[in-house]
């Protein structure tokens, strides 16, 4: 028995000697996931002055694609008909095994005006991490869907968010020897056209302003070529002819009050400077060859466009009076379409040798080149409000032109769901 | 006075005969070298006038072309349709090489019979579209379809046709005449096209 006591006491005291020694743990590899977000709408109105109730389930439809484009989350949505109570939501979500819930809740407070509230509450503690309420048109419903996802995602992910903006681009509902082409406004996910030139009109090159209230574009109808100004809030429109020139390619300064257009004239084509205000133009370049596609940084403070007069299209850079025009790009081959990234970091363009044309980003002063693999003819790229995406056109041999959505990687691409041709997209920064 | 003659200096006859004969030849060879050298001369012919270079690069012609002839047809019928322009002119519509607007030897030749066709009927006013092809960017597209546009023009206007009967539309790619991929297509698409603007067209009288 003394013995039996013996070996138990020896045993344990070297077990207890073996767990007095440090705990060593060896990390070797992460184990990354996606991560995990349920959603779910308030079924029940929660205004206190009664507000219509909105079916907010195709809104929460609208954040979760969102979400899904940016390939970061795994999404749940909860269909509980019925409850929509938070404290039973958040219960179902940890069920699901999610880590964050979107909740999310629309009425009407008025005849036309839509309030959503978004809250993202961590599942286990149930805390609010971020949340927001928003006042948008009724008519503009999924904007606030929109605006939902942005919190999301910057909360997150610590990037900025893009979701509420808009393109303004073409779309031509005709064939290619019959074009039927038409401005055409699209949510930030190729959703809710709107149309805003009249039919019967050829058009092209469109600009939106960056809070999206001025929408510009080159309308060609009966052998007259005119500039079209659209205020977009109160529906006014401006048609600017200039006697003997023909203009095309307007973008609009950040702060929506100049335009840069391009001006041909008797064969020579120039940058000038059109003031929505007076109504003046200014020529910003006199060189020889074809001056271009000018385009803003976002200070303002720079313009850059793309010149033949060495010979191929290549990029330049130049104050916003036309001093100091320096080239940037050296490539073989031939640049053209610049487009200034929101960060001020890189500029996009399109990249072209014989015919093939694909996507490029450079920095700022024209060092460290990326092209982006293209099928066959990607062109006119235009930033997302983060600066880390971008829209552009892409044609294939065998299809229609379409708009296209890619990283600054080329590895996530997807195409937007228009449903017919769509071309030259010009894409707003976030929505005010 | 010095004599000069030498009485001991006899010029004996054969040389006297040699100097004769050395002065006929002399003076033969003279008229004859004179006879020659009025044949030199061809008279009435004149000089080749210079040769015309026809492959400038556009930017440095910026001279007007040397006029051509322009035939004075009369004045056509008042029943003109774009058909009759078509017969006339061969083609309303002349293609350009890539990224070029310069003209071509069978552009011109097309450019000639309608502005032959145009200066006749100093009141119809004309629209000249311009394309290009779908390898070239947007903004360059455009820019390039103006200045085929107003290459035309200015070849129209060296030709007899007021150039305030012109106005210039430039279309880039949006247009195309034929929507092939392909060479052909392209090679097509890179145009610009005269259209003289006609009022609608009357019956003729018998």
């Amino acid at each position: 028995m003394r013995l039996v006591l013996t070996l138990l006491c020896s045993s344990l005291l070297g077990a207890t000697g073996a767990l007095a020694q440090p705990l060593k743990v060896d990390i070797t590899e992460g184990a990354s996931a996606p991560l995990q977000i349920s959603l779910a709408a308030a079924s029940r109105v929660n205004e206190p002055g009664g507000g219509a109730p909105v079916a907010s389930l195709p809104l929460l439809e609208v954040i979760q694609a969102d979400l899904a484009s940016t390939g970061l989350y795994n999404l749940v949505r909860h269909e509980s008909a019925g409850a929509g109570e938070l404290a039973d939501e958040l219960k179902a979500a940890r069920t699901r095994t999610s880590q964050g819930l979107v909740w999310f809740n629309a009425a009407l407070s008025s005849a036309d005006t839509l309030r959503a509230e978004c809250a993202y509450l961590d599942v286990y503690s149930g805390a609010v991490e971020a949340s927001a309420a928003f006042s948008v048109p009724a008519a503009q419903a999924r904007r606030a869907a929109h605006k939902c996802a942005d919190l999301v995602f910057a909360h997150t992910s610590g990037e900025p968010g893009y979701f509420d903006t808009q393109f303004a681009v073409i779309t031509d509902s005709g064939t290619p020897l019959a074009p039927q082409r038409r401005v055409t406004i699209l949510d930030s996910d190729g959703f809710n056209p709107r149309y805003v030139s009249a039919p019967g009109m050829l058009t092209a090159t469109p600009a939106l302003s960056r809070d999206g209230k001025l929408s510009a574009y080159i309308a060609i109808a009966d052998g007259v070529t005119k500039l079209v100004v659209l205020d977009r809030t109160t529906g006014a429109e401006r048609r600017i002819e200039a006697p003997g020139a023909l203009l095309s390619m307007p973008a609009f300064a950040p702060d929506g009050r100049t335009l840069l257009v391009t001006m041909s004239r008797e064969g020579n084509a120039d940058i000038v400077r059109y003031d929505l205000v007076s109504g003046n133009f200014t020529a910003l370049t006199n060189a020889f060859g074809a001056d271009t596609a000018a385009t803003f940084d976002p200070d303002g403070s720079k313009i850059v466009f793309q010149s033949d007069r060495s010979g191929q299209p290549q990029i330049y850079v130049m104050n916003p009076d036309g001093s100091d025009q320096r080239r940037l790009s050296f490539g073989d081959g031939s640049f053209a379409n610049p487009a200034w990234s929101p960060r001020g970091d890189r500029i996009a363009f399109t990249f072209i040798t014989d015919g093939a044309m694909q996507i490029g980003t450079m920095r700022a002063d024209g060092s460290a080149l990326r092209l982006l693999p293209a099928p066959w003819q990607d062109e006119s790229p235009t930033w997302a409000a983060s600066g880390t995406l971008l829209a552009f056109t892409r044609t294939t041999r065998t299809e229609a032109p379409q708009l296209w959505i890619s990283d600054l990687t080329g590895k996530r691409q997807r195409r937007l769901p228009v449903p017919m041709a769509a071309t030259e997209p010009s894409w707003s920064g976030l929505l005010p | 006075m010095i004599a000069h003659s030498r009485p001991d200096l006899a010029i004996p006859a054969q040389h006297q005969r040699w100097k004769k004969l050395r002065s006929a030849a002399l003076h033969s060879a003279i008229s004859a070298t004179a006879l020659w050298l009025s044949g030199c001369q061809v008279p009435g012919e004149q000089l080749k006038p210079p040769p015309v270079f026809t492959n400038q690069p556009l930017r440095e012609a910026q001279a007007a072309e040397a006029p051509f002839s322009v035939p004075r047809e009369p004045l056509g019928s008042q029943t003109d349709t774009l058909g009759d322009f078509l017969k006339f002119a061969g083609s309303d519509t002349v293609t350009f090489a890539p990224r070029s607007a310069e003209l071509s030897p069978a552009a011109r030749e097309i450019l000639v019979r309608q502005a032959t066709w145009l200066a006749a009927r100093p009141a119809v006013a004309i629209l000249i579209e311009g394309h290009s092809d779908e390898r070239v960017s947007v903004p360059e597209a455009f820019a390039l379809s103006e200045q085929r546009a107003h290459a035309v023009r200015r070849f129209l206007a060296a030709n007899g046709v007021a150039a305030a009967r012109i106005r210039l539309v430039a279309f880039g790619k949006t247009k195309p005449r034929a929507a092939a991929r392909d060479e052909a297509a392209w090679q097509a698409n890179r145009r610009a096209t005269t259209l003289p603007i006609l009022e609608p067209v009357r019956e003729s009288r018998p």
